[in-house]
């Protein structure tokens, strides 16, 4: 068995989640280096919580060996849960404290030592813009403002390792930027971050590394830039035509198009994918025109994440199926 | 500085005891509640009071006033006069004996209401507060983030017991000033208030832990908060009435049997001809003092709650018992049924007809039975094997796997380059655990029924020689079926099974027989296609010198057919588990 590599701050091997016949999280492997910011990104339902609970120790993997600073999870978890901050999706907080009170009680359960803890509180208040909310009941913060308060928890007792479920959800922009701002800080500080979203631009400017996840599996991963590049390249744009009449007729043409993928009626107008250059795009477009298509509008639609990993995954699956 | 989670014993230090102290002791809500439990208090205790000393004044002036009668029958000729028609007057010393008196036992009644309030407010406020309380954390989740802090299991648990019913305990606190006025007026004993106070402090910790357990295992605020108060009728009111056919150890988990032995001393009840309230209960051949005994049934149930808890706050996905501490739980159960139960047999006390006849016969002066009914004989060791079959149904359910834990446990064995899951692990067979348990109860039953056996009042009556076979497998065939169909067909069907095939027959067979109007054969037998009927049924083919019982094959059919459909389970749950193995191993 390989060692533990004590310069990453979270490493994943074969990591394999099971609910009953359904895989959540298949064979992953992730490795991310001391205070990078490494974000895991997927749609719905990919696998990112899952993986998240099993790495902050609440959920049992089927197997898989996972370390935090090179702490074995499973041989150590106590000592694990020292080194970990986590802050799950619509982070719950007892509404019967107050916010103070909240960042007390978990400092000192982390064993953060009384003196110690006051001032901590009052850095971590700054750091999240919650200084003037101190003696605020958490029932009463707005969204934005629970969602910062459960990140000053998390970052009280100094984790060296902070994993966040969709931090930025139900957050405005505002909110969001000064999310960014605080997690930067903390990373050049050596935390290592690990961060969810469904939303690639939400967390491009922010990670070091990202990684795509898809029913279980990590389909990419890499320096956001070029992750981004590689999804554009190997995925469709979808084009969407309006035209007056005759859509019997323009449907048997744009289905002897090279290129052309999955053409539907919606919405009064046709849909299909189109996975060629721009030249060849254009050349399309003069196709249509020229065979006396009456063409009232032709739109290019760029696909979310969402289908982009979809898409992705299928392609993944159909490459596995014809390899066999 | 170096961090340092608090330990168990810190316990003022314990940070979720302190989060509580905050967020339930408020000022708002604090005046809220202790203005209104201060009006019941002095409310109660004032009416007891009065109420005592009024009765206790009128009871004394009512029998000085019949003896004096009796002694100066003509009106007019002694001390005593008729003053507004219904008023008698006596002489200033016993006027001023009696009113001392009163004032003392008043104040001993006002001692007794308010410790009754103050039970009430710890055990059924304080317990609902608990169960809630926990089942809130869990489904918000904070439950889970003191899940992932460095504390140990065991100091967050003491964290929650403590920390959620604290207003109840501050609430409780401030109704000691009556206790104490009621105890200096009232001369009470000290000792005596140091044990129900005792008994008190570890029956609501009991309480608050049944609380904790019912809130950590149901998900549903309304459904955790109704379920920890329906345990606490069931441990309160239900289980101690299987006192009467000596099973005490259910009564002890109550503060009844110290609170009455209280009772009796506070008020002087054997000197007035009421019935004496023994201050030792038997434990095999040991006296025990009641107190003692109270926190040796309290502490054992006490700690298999804190074991079925511990498991639960270390990780949400384990068993509430595990395989291995499953047995010494079983059978520390086991042992302290057949201690508290065995002494029941010269003293009687088992048998329902002897006790009913002894304390009439106590009462009324008149006769005493000295046998019990045959039926009772065949009942009384029956009903003993068809309680360890139930507990037994539980342990197996809490013990045997789900299919998804046992895929899940063979894909990690498989990782582990493994052929087969640890034999401990929550994801393993429980047939061994099972079996281990049901070979604890056969003994314990065996036990009791050589113990009855050996008693003047089963003189003549001895074991048939197919008994030694028989009567254990009354007990280990239907716990294996429900095992075997639990392991191999899941909790939906194990359900049905018991509901179809143990339930449902000897309801039906009650409606038959009393629509037939007559005992038939054919009610025995329907009666006896269930599972509980067997060890009931083993009584009354198991015994020489039992008379006569109608339909006595019932048993062996019910045994046969059972049997049969454990050969047929056992083939085919092992046939299925290969089959999982199987597949699960060669499974990606």
């Amino acid at each position: 068995m390989e060692g533990r590599d004590q310069q990453l701050g979270i490493e994943t091997r074969d990591l394999r989640v099971d609910f009953g016949s359904f895989t959540a999280v298949d064979d992953l492997s992730l490795r991310v280096p001391r205070g990078e910011i490494y974000g895991l990104i997927g749609p719905n339902g990919a696998g990112k919580t899952t993986t998240f609970r099993v790495l902050a120790t609440l959920q049992q993997p089927t197997y898989g060996e996972m370390y935090l600073e090179g702490v074995d999870l499973a041989a150590e978890p106590a000592e694990a849960r020292r080194l970990l901050g986590y802050m799950p999706d619509l982070a719950p907080i007892p509404s019967d404290l107050k916010v103070w009170e909240f960042l007390d009680l978990f400092g000192a359960s982390y064993g953060v030592p009384g003196r110690v803890r006051r001032d901590r509180i009052a850095e971590c208040l700054e750091a999240v813009d919650l200084v003037d909310k101190r003696n605020t009941f958490c029932g009463t913060l707005s969204r934005g403002m629970t969602q910062r308060c459960v990140l000053a928890k998390s970052l009280l007792h100094r984790p060296g390792v902070l994993i966040l479920d969709e931090p930025a959800s139900g957050m405005d922009p505002v909110s969001r930027k000064a999310l960014r701002d605080i997690l930067r800080r903390v990373a050049a500080e050596g935390t290592t971050i690990l961060i969810s979203s469904h939303i690639l631009s939400e967390l491009s400017d922010l990670c070091t590394h990202v990684g795509i996840l898809a029913r279980g599996r990590l389909l990419d991963s890499g320096r956001p830039g070029e992750v981004a590049d590689r999804l554009g390249k190997s995925t469709a744009r979808v084009i969407r035509i309006n035209i007056l009449h005759g859509e019997k007729e323009a449907v048997a043409l744009l289905g002897n198009q090279e290129g052309v993928r999955k053409v539907r009626k919606e919405g009064g107008g046709l849909v299909f994918e189109f996975s060629g250059t721009v030249d060849e795009q254009v050349n399309l477009l003069r196709i249509l025109t020229d065979s006396g298509m009456p063409i009232r509008s032709f739109e290019e639609r760029s696909a979310s994440i969402e289908d982009v990993i979809v898409a992705l995954h299928e392609e993944q699956v159909a490459e596995e199926r014809d390899g066999k | 500085m170096e961090s340092r989670p608090v330990s168990v014993i810190e316990f003022w230090r314990n940070p979720i005891l302190v989060r509580y102290l905050r967020a339930r002791l408020r000022w708002k809500g604090m005046l809220l509640t202790a203005i209104p439990t201060m009006i019941l208090v002095t409310f109660v205790s004032l009416i007891a009071y009065y109420g005592g000393s009024g009765y206790h004044q009128r009871q004394v002036f009512f029998e000085e006033s019949m003896r004096q009668q009796e002694a100066h029958p003509s009106p007019g000729e002694g001390v005593l006069e008729e003053e507004g028609g219904d008023r008698l007057e006596h002489s200033p010393t016993l006027q001023q004996e009696v009113f001392t008196e009163a004032r003392r036992v008043g104040a001993r009644t006002a001692f007794v209401a308010v410790f009754v309030v103050q039970c009430c407010l710890l055990m059924l406020w304080g317990t609902f507060s608990v169960a809630v309380g926990v089942t809130r954390e869990s489904i918000e989740g904070i439950l889970e983030y003191q899940r992932l802090t460095p504390m140990s299991p065991l100091a967050k648990i003491v964290g929650y017991v403590l920390g959620l019913p604290i207003r109840e305990t501050v609430l409780c606190l401030m109704t000691l000033p009556f206790t104490v006025v009621a105890i200096r007026v009232g001369e009470i004993p000290t000792d005596l208030v140091g044990k129900l106070y005792l008994v008190m402090a570890t029956s609501s910790l009991m309480y608050h832990m049944t609380g904790f357990l019912a809130g950590i295992v149901v998900k549903n605020r309304f459904m955790s908060g109704l379920l920890s108060q329906l345990l606490m009728i069931v441990l309160y009111l239900l289980l101690p009435q299987l006192s009467r056919l000596g099973y005490v150890i259910f009564l002890y988990l109550t503060v009844r049997p110290v609170f009455m032995e209280s009772l009796g001393v506070l008020f002087d009840r054997t000197e007035r001809g009421e019935m004496p309230i023994p201050a030792t209960e038997p434990f095999f051949q040991a006296e025990i003092p009641l107190v003692w005994f109270t926190f040796l049934m309290q502490g054992f149930l006490f700690s298999v709650f804190l074991l079925v808890v511990y498991r639960r706050v270390r990780n949400q996905e384990e068993h509430l018992l595990g395989k291995f501490s499953a047995i010494p739980v079983f059978g520390g159960f086991v042992t302290i049924l057949l201690g508290t139960i065995l002494p029941g047999i010269p003293n009687e006390s088992i048998f329902p007809s002897m006790s009913a006849s002894a304390l009439l016969g106590d009462r009324m002066r008149g006769f005493r039975s000295t046998q019990p009914f045959e039926g009772e004989m065949l009942a009384i060791p029956g009903a003993f094997g068809f309680g360890m079959i139930l507990i037994l149904l539980l342990v197996v359910f809490l013990v045997t796997p789900t299919e998804d834990t046992r895929v899940k446990g063979l894909r990690l064995a498989r990782k582990r380059g493994r052929r087969s899951v640890y034999f401990w692990a929550d994801a393993s067979s429980s047939l061994f655990t099972t079996l281990a348990c049901t070979i604890l109860a056969v003994m314990a039953w065996m036990v009791f029924l050589t113990a009855l056996l050996k008693s003047e009042h089963y003189e003549g009556w001895s074991f048939v020689w197919s008994s030694w076979m028989f009567f254990p497998l009354s007990i280990l065939v239907p716990v294996l079926f429900s095992q075997l169909i639990l392991e191999s067909s899941g909790r939906v069907a194990w359900f049905m099974a018991l509901l179809f095939g143990w339930v449902v027959p000897p309801m039906a067979g009650l409606v038959l027989g009393l629509a037939t109007q007559e005992g038939s054969d054919l009610v025995i037998y329907v009666m006896s296609l269930s599972g509980f009927s067997l060890p009931i049924n083993a009584m009354r083919n198991g015994f020489e010198g039992v008379g006569v019982t109608p339909a006595m094959g019932a048993f062996q059919f019910s045994l046969l057919l059972h049997g049969v459909a454990v050969t047929a389970l056992g083939g085919w749950a092992l046939s299925k588990q290969r089959s999982l193995r199987r597949r699960t191993l060669e499974s990606r």
